[in-house]
């Protein structure tokens, strides 16, 4: 196995909290989603453990989102992975440089779009190896000229697969 | 890889808010979180995933593992259906397929555990592919007179396999 496999999947339940410019946590339709801000840098963590279904390929995030309000414009993602092996303290970040996807709106707000970023195997993964605890961000990087999208973008969930 | 492959499970804490009014209650019995079903009123809970690169294209079995509060006889009715959400599903709407059921005997002994399963095929399963997102509604349909069970079901996990 390699291209395509399943590594792991996050929902909104399942984000761990920023001291200070953490999106917020609502409910939309019953659907927990987490908001993130049109004029400030919004950033969550996600964690897990990599599967041993990896077979040492790069690695593509899937950002399932949507719009609250805005029905034209571009959302600019980022994500970043920080391996945590054997020795590495917990009390610093130690995350590869991120990566960038600048997504369309949806055409209709509240409507889902799909976005990925891919990771290539090495440095952009922080050499990560399967077994290994690692954390992933995804910010929203509303203050970059790129981003033009009104309004929050809600995160839905989170897919990482093999490339 | 197909029948009986494992493509998601849930524990009582990965449940998401249900319909307005019917959310089943969390609770924790001997560490372990649960859901609680009322006896007398329908119920709800949702749970979320996205769908694992390990589905090989067949129906899909779910498996309530569960347990009774109080009762000492009777039988349980638990509903399902399954929403896909592709690209550009809207969010704030509901689109389950049709919801499949199973009617369950009591465990015998209050406390002890019970797999019911419940299969889908086709258009019950909403048409949904790997990758995509999805949300199952399950529910005890406690008013229905088929559902003679006294006291609350304890809903302790969920587990999605291939058929």
């Amino acid at each position: 196995m390699a291209s395509g496999t399943s590594l792991a999947e996050w929902t909104m339940n399942g984000v761990e909290s920023l001291t200070s410019g953490a999106p917020a946590w609502t409910v939309v339709n019953n659907q927990p989603v987490l908001e993130f801000d049109a004029a400030a840098i919004e950033t969550t963590l996600l964690s897990g453990v990599l599967s041993s279904a990896y077979a040492g390929g790069g690695v593509t995030v899937t950002l399932i989102w949507t719009s609250a309000t805005a029905t034209s414009g571009d959302c600019m993602w980022a994500s970043a992975i920080e391996r945590q092996p054997v020795g590495h303290p917990i009390g610093t970040d130690d995350f590869a440089a991120g990566q960038t996807v600048t997504a369309t709106a949806p055409g209709t707000a509240g409507t889902l779009v799909y976005t990925t970023i891919a990771f290539t195997h090495g440095a952009q993964m922080d050499s990560l190896a399967v077994g290994e605890r690692f954390r992933m961000w995804v910010s929203r990087s509303a203050t970059n000229g790129s981003d033009t999208m009104t309004g929050d973008a809600r995160l839905v969930a989170v897919s990482l697969r093999e490339t | 890889m197909a029948s009986g492959d494992l493509l998601a499970d849930w524990t009582a804490a990965d449940g998401e808010t249900g319909p307005l009014g019917e959310t089943a209650e969390y609770a924790v019995v001997n560490g372990q979180p649960v859901l609680t079903f009322n006896s007398a009123t329908i119920e709800a809970v949702y749970v979320s995933g996205v769908l694992s690169s390990a589905y090989a294209g067949g129906g899909l079995t779910l498996t309530l593992i569960w347990t009774s509060g109080p009762a000492t006889s009777g039988d349980c009715l638990w509903t399902c259906a399954i929403e896909r959400q592709p690209v550009s599903h809207p969010v704030g709407t509901d689109s389950f397929a049709t919801a499949n059921t199973v009617t369950a005997p009591w465990p015998g002994t209050e406390g002890h555990l019970v797999y019911s399963t419940i299969a889908f095929t086709g258009a019950q399963m909403d048409a949904l592919v790997v990758g995509e997102r999805f949300r199952l509604l399950i529910t005890r349909f406690a008013s229905s007179v088929t559902d003679t069970m006294g006291g609350d079901a304890h809903l302790v996990a969920v587990r999605l396999t291939e058929t």
